[in-house]
Protein backbone atom coordinates (compact mmCIF):
# COMPACT_ATOMS: atom_id res chain seq x y z
CA UNK A 1 0.00 0.00 0.00
CA UNK A 2 1.82 3.39 -0.98
CA UNK A 3 2.88 5.81 1.99
CA UNK A 4 0.23 8.27 2.47
CA UNK A 5 1.76 11.84 2.88
CA UNK A 6 0.45 13.66 5.38
CA UNK A 7 0.26 17.39 4.77
CA UNK A 8 0.29 20.05 7.14
CA UNK A 9 -2.93 21.74 8.51
CA UNK A 10 -4.65 23.90 9.95
CA UNK A 11 -3.87 23.18 13.54
CA UNK A 12 -0.53 22.12 12.38
CA UNK A 13 3.04 23.88 13.29
CA UNK A 14 3.86 25.18 10.10
CA UNK A 15 7.03 24.04 8.48
CA UNK A 16 10.32 26.39 9.16
CA UNK A 17 11.08 28.62 6.16
CA UNK A 18 14.28 29.76 5.89
CA UNK A 19 15.10 31.37 2.19
CA UNK A 20 16.94 34.56 0.56
CA UNK A 21 14.77 37.14 -0.58
CA UNK A 22 15.39 38.13 -3.94
CA UNK A 23 16.08 42.38 -3.03
CA UNK A 24 18.67 40.24 -0.75
CA UNK A 25 18.81 38.67 2.87
CA UNK A 26 17.27 36.08 4.48
CA UNK A 27 14.33 36.01 5.42
CA UNK A 28 13.16 33.37 8.46
CA UNK A 29 9.64 31.85 9.84
CA UNK A 30 10.93 31.69 13.15
CA UNK A 31 11.86 35.01 13.05
CA UNK A 32 8.32 36.27 12.57
CA UNK A 33 7.29 34.71 16.51
CA UNK A 34 4.60 37.15 17.70
CA UNK A 35 2.77 38.53 14.86
CA UNK A 36 0.87 36.70 11.87
CA UNK A 37 2.12 35.59 8.65
CA UNK A 38 0.52 35.37 5.10
CA UNK A 39 2.76 33.32 2.81
CA UNK A 40 1.55 33.58 -0.63
CA UNK A 41 2.64 30.40 -2.91
CA UNK A 42 2.87 32.14 -6.32
CA UNK A 43 2.74 29.58 -9.24
CA UNK A 44 4.52 30.67 -12.57
CA UNK A 45 5.44 34.72 -12.63
CA UNK A 46 3.46 35.01 -16.12
CA UNK B 1 -6.93 38.23 -6.40
CA UNK B 2 -4.63 41.29 -6.25
CA UNK B 3 -3.64 41.59 -2.85
CA UNK B 4 -2.04 45.00 -3.26
CA UNK B 5 -5.39 46.58 -3.90
CA UNK B 6 -6.42 45.07 -0.11
CA UNK B 7 -2.91 46.36 1.14
CA UNK B 8 -4.66 48.63 3.64
CA UNK B 9 -6.83 46.20 5.43
CA UNK B 10 -3.95 43.42 5.20
CA UNK B 11 -1.46 45.79 6.64
CA UNK B 12 -3.88 46.70 9.54
CA UNK B 13 -3.75 43.38 11.08
CA UNK B 14 -0.15 43.76 11.96
CA UNK B 15 0.49 41.06 9.67
CA UNK B 16 3.95 39.69 8.22
CA UNK B 17 2.90 39.14 4.13
CA UNK B 18 5.10 37.21 2.08
CA UNK B 19 5.19 35.57 -1.75
CA UNK B 20 7.17 32.61 -2.50
CA UNK B 21 8.53 31.97 -5.78
CA UNK B 22 10.11 28.98 -7.55
CA UNK B 23 11.10 31.13 -10.23
CA UNK B 24 14.69 32.69 -11.50
CA UNK B 25 15.75 35.79 -9.67
CA UNK B 26 15.87 38.08 -12.69
CA UNK B 27 12.37 36.99 -13.88
CA UNK B 28 10.96 37.29 -9.78
CA UNK B 29 12.85 41.12 -9.95
CA UNK B 30 10.93 41.74 -12.98
CA UNK B 31 7.58 41.07 -11.53
CA UNK B 32 8.53 42.70 -8.57
CA UNK B 33 8.75 45.87 -10.77
CA UNK B 34 6.19 45.58 -12.80
CA UNK B 35 3.73 44.58 -10.29
CA UNK B 36 4.84 47.01 -7.31
CA UNK B 37 4.45 44.07 -5.07
CA UNK B 38 5.04 45.94 -1.89
CA UNK B 39 5.95 43.04 0.32
CA UNK B 40 8.84 40.66 0.34
CA UNK B 41 9.35 37.93 -2.02
CA UNK B 42 11.22 34.58 -1.33
CA UNK B 43 13.15 32.05 -3.93
CA UNK B 44 12.70 28.61 -3.34
CA UNK B 45 14.31 27.52 -6.68
CA UNK B 46 14.07 23.36 -5.52
CA UNK B 47 10.61 23.91 -4.47
CA UNK B 48 11.73 22.79 -0.90
CA UNK B 49 9.22 24.76 0.67
CA UNK B 50 6.14 24.25 -1.32
CA UNK B 51 6.97 20.44 -0.73
CA UNK B 52 7.07 20.79 2.74
CA UNK B 53 3.40 22.64 2.63
CA UNK B 54 2.10 20.11 0.21
CA UNK B 55 1.96 21.94 -2.53
CA UNK B 56 1.87 19.76 -5.71
CA UNK B 57 2.08 20.13 -9.35
CA UNK B 58 -1.53 19.95 -11.14
CA UNK B 59 -2.75 18.08 -13.90
CA UNK B 60 -3.25 19.30 -17.68
CA UNK B 61 -7.11 18.85 -16.98
CA UNK B 62 -6.70 20.80 -13.84
CA UNK B 63 -4.38 23.50 -15.14
CA UNK B 64 -5.59 24.11 -18.63
CA UNK B 65 -9.06 22.38 -18.78
CA UNK B 66 -11.99 23.73 -20.75
CA UNK B 67 -13.79 24.73 -17.63
CA UNK B 68 -10.69 26.99 -16.80
CA UNK B 69 -11.13 28.70 -20.37
CA UNK B 70 -13.61 31.51 -19.18
CA UNK B 71 -11.64 32.59 -15.81
CA UNK B 72 -8.22 33.09 -18.12
CA UNK B 73 -10.40 35.07 -21.13
CA UNK B 74 -11.77 37.24 -17.65
CA UNK B 75 -8.26 37.63 -16.30
CA UNK B 76 -6.17 37.98 -19.61
CA UNK B 77 -8.87 41.32 -19.60
CA UNK B 78 -8.82 42.62 -16.56
CA UNK B 79 -6.97 45.26 -15.36
CA UNK B 80 -4.17 43.34 -14.24
CA UNK B 81 -3.66 41.09 -16.87
CA UNK B 82 -0.17 40.62 -17.62
CA UNK B 83 0.15 37.79 -20.19
CA UNK B 84 3.61 36.76 -20.99
CA UNK B 85 5.21 33.62 -21.85
CA UNK B 86 5.32 31.52 -18.93
CA UNK B 87 9.42 31.17 -17.75
CA UNK B 88 8.73 27.93 -15.78
CA UNK B 89 7.20 25.51 -14.60
CA UNK B 90 2.77 26.15 -15.65
CA UNK B 91 1.99 23.03 -13.52
CA UNK B 92 3.51 24.06 -10.19
CA UNK B 93 0.24 24.95 -8.37
CA UNK B 94 0.12 27.73 -5.40
CA UNK B 95 -1.72 28.47 -2.26
CA UNK B 96 -2.00 30.53 0.71
CA UNK B 97 -1.53 29.81 4.31
CA UNK B 98 -1.76 32.21 7.46
CA UNK B 99 0.11 31.18 10.50
CA UNK B 100 -0.52 32.49 13.87
CA UNK B 101 1.93 33.92 15.93
CA UNK B 102 2.79 30.73 17.65
CA UNK B 103 4.08 29.21 14.54
CA UNK B 104 0.91 27.43 14.21
CA UNK B 105 -1.53 27.16 10.55
CA UNK B 106 -4.95 28.69 11.07
CA UNK B 107 -5.54 28.89 7.77
CA UNK B 108 -4.42 26.49 4.61
CA UNK B 109 -5.08 26.90 0.92
CA UNK B 110 -3.77 24.72 -1.73
CA UNK B 111 -4.93 25.89 -4.79
CA UNK B 112 -6.81 23.18 -7.30
CA UNK B 113 -6.50 24.83 -10.15
CA UNK B 114 -4.25 28.60 -11.16
CA UNK B 115 -7.10 30.54 -10.46
CA UNK B 116 -8.37 28.60 -7.21
CA UNK B 117 -7.26 31.97 -4.13
CA UNK B 118 -9.04 32.17 -1.08
CA UNK B 119 -11.23 35.54 -0.16
CA UNK B 120 -8.82 38.56 0.81
CA UNK B 121 -12.02 38.70 3.22
CA UNK B 122 -11.14 35.01 4.51
CA UNK B 123 -7.33 36.24 4.57
CA UNK B 124 -8.03 39.41 6.65
CA UNK B 125 -10.17 38.11 9.26
CA UNK B 126 -8.02 35.00 9.52
CA UNK B 127 -5.03 37.44 10.11
CA UNK B 128 -7.16 39.71 12.15
CA UNK B 129 -7.86 36.50 14.48
CA UNK B 130 -4.26 34.91 14.16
Amino acid sequence: MPERRILPDRGDAAPDIDLPRVRGGRWKLSDQRGRPVLLVFHRHLA
Amino acid sequence: MQLQEHRRELEATGAEIVALTFEAPEHARSYLEETGWPWPMLMDRDRRVYRAYGLIQGSTWSVLGPHLWPGYVKLMFSKAARVKKPHDDVYQLGGNFVIDGNGRIVLAHRSRNPLDRPPVEALVKALADA
